[in-house]
């Protein structure tokens, strides 16, 4: 089976899986947002702690928590590491293909678990500029 | 399934069904396909939570115009064992003749499959689940049962199935076969490990055993872990040398949830939680000890992973 996995995910997912970054909560959150629900099986909330450099917003930290499969926890944890210190509108071009690229790829089935993670993140800045004006 | 003449008359002929999920899909998308070119209707009978055929559901759903009844001998996701020869039985009684197929690949070296013990009309098993070659299998079929022949050519197997017959794997079927009965002490040895398994992975908080708790068979032990998905835990376990299986979602191309423990009547959020361990020939103690040993803690990793809801 190891060969199963190792023809379905790439040796990135498998690593971002087994040594996810950014695992948590962030306890004074600029940011929260919760995807997904238990019925479909992937679960993802996005903490986001948000600086100003120059005036402008940037994601000073981020974390996730995943209830999911391998890919739903490789995609939220590669996420947050592409997202910490880009500002948002750096991160709004981000796609959920950038997700799957950076991770040498996603099987097509899974692909789904990268554009949750995506809308996650987003919803958590939106949260945020929600919660400033 | 053809009856000499009457076939014209009787249209449509009903087949009762219990085979969800797993290798049988063989049988479901038969039985689709019939329905979909109009010659069968069919229906699935329901299941009591541990996976049974209810007698009383199956004698409910017979009709005059039932002809087939297929039942899966032992579920090959949570390991329970049909009550055959009760329904056997049962259908020997009916005013009119219902044949009775079974699928004993699941049981095949565990249980008693002599087909007169069980009254069956029809028995399939794969041979790969007992060690032959992958890519045999075989049908009994009942001396008068009548049969339409599946391709058309040669006219090997009895006219049955035309082409050219499988002599390697057929002699390795056989051998297969032949071993099982000089196997009497694996089973015996294959029990006790799943106890092992069941007992000390039940006493993990939110872990439950799926299927009947007595009326299954000795290798397979299938759990649902509450806050933990499927895939994610057998990935996990892959990763330490442990292979199982899982019905959730996301190990399916379909995305879609075991269909099993859904008719069993597990919510899908519980369902995408399944693991499940099947035993074999090669099973030893060190690796029920290792499963004990590795599992809570992949379990508690993943746990601690997930948003409180």
């Amino acid at each position: 089976m190891t060969d199963l996995f190792s023809k379905l995910y790439s040796p990135l997912v498998l690593k971002h899986f087994s040594h996810p970054k950014n695992v948590g909560e962030i306890k004074n959150a600029d940011g929260v947002a919760t995807v997904g629900n238990p019925v479909c099986g992937d679960v993802m909330r996005f903490y986001i702690k948000v600086g100003s450099k120059n005036g402008i917003d940037y994601i000073k930290d981020a974390k996730f928590q995943t209830l999911g499969c391998g890919a739903a926890i490789a995609t939220s944890s590669i996420l947050t590491q592409l997202a910490k210190g880009k500002n948002f509108s750096q991160v709004t071009k981000l796609t959920s293909k950038n997700i799957a690229e950076t991770l040498g790829g996603l099987p097509a089935a899974k692909v789904h678990c990268s554009v949750l993670a995506y809308r996650g993140l987003m919803k958590a800045i939106s949260n945020y500029q929600k919660n400033n004006h | 399934m053809r009856k000499k003449k009457s076939y014209l008359k009787r249209l449509f002929f009903t087949i009762l069904l219990f085979h969800i999920n797993g290798p049988i899909s063989a049988v479901l998308e038969t039985c689709k396909r019939l329905k979909a070119l109009g010659k069968a209707e069919v229906t699935y009978l329901p299941v009591d939570s541990s996976g049974w055929v209810e007698m009383k559901d199956l004698q409910e759903a017979i009709r005059p115009e039932t002809i087939l009844v297929s039942i899966m001998y032992v579920n090959n996701e949570v390991g329970t064992i049909q009550h055959i020869r009760e329904i056997g039985s049962l259908l020997k009684r009916q005013k009119h003749k219902v044949y009775f197929h079974t699928d004993a690949t699941q049981a095949m070296g565990f249980l008693n499959c002599n087909v007169d013990f069980l009254g069956v009309d029809l028995l399939s098993f794969t041979g790969h689940k007992i060690y032959a070659p992958k890519g045999i299998g075989a049908l009994y079929i009942r001396q008068g049962v009548e049969i339409a022949r599946q391709t058309d050519g040669g006219m090997q197997e009895s006219g049955l199935r035309s082409g050219t017959e499988n002599v390697p794997y057929i002699v390795g079927l056989g051998r297969a076969v032949e071993v099982i009965k000089k196997e009497k002490g694996r089973n015996q040895k294959i029990l006790t490990y799943r106890n092992e398994l069941i007992d000390l992975l039940t006493k993990i908080p939110g872990v439950r055993l799926t299927g009947h708790k007595t009326q299954r068979s000795p290798h397979i032990a299938s759990f649902i872990v509450e806050g933990v998905e499927g895939e994610a835990m057998v990935l996990a376990l892959s990763n330490l040398g442990i292979y199982t299986s899982s019905g959730s979602a996301c190990t399916a191309n379909d995305l879609s949830p075991s269909h099993v423990l859904k008719a069993m009547g597990y919510k899908d959020e519980l369902s995408h939680g399944s693991i499940r361990f099947s035993l074999g020939r090669k099973t030893a103690k060190k690796d029920i000890e290792l499963v004990i040993k590795v599992l809570p803690k992949v379990i508690d990793r993943l746990r601690k992973m997930a948003p409180k809801l």
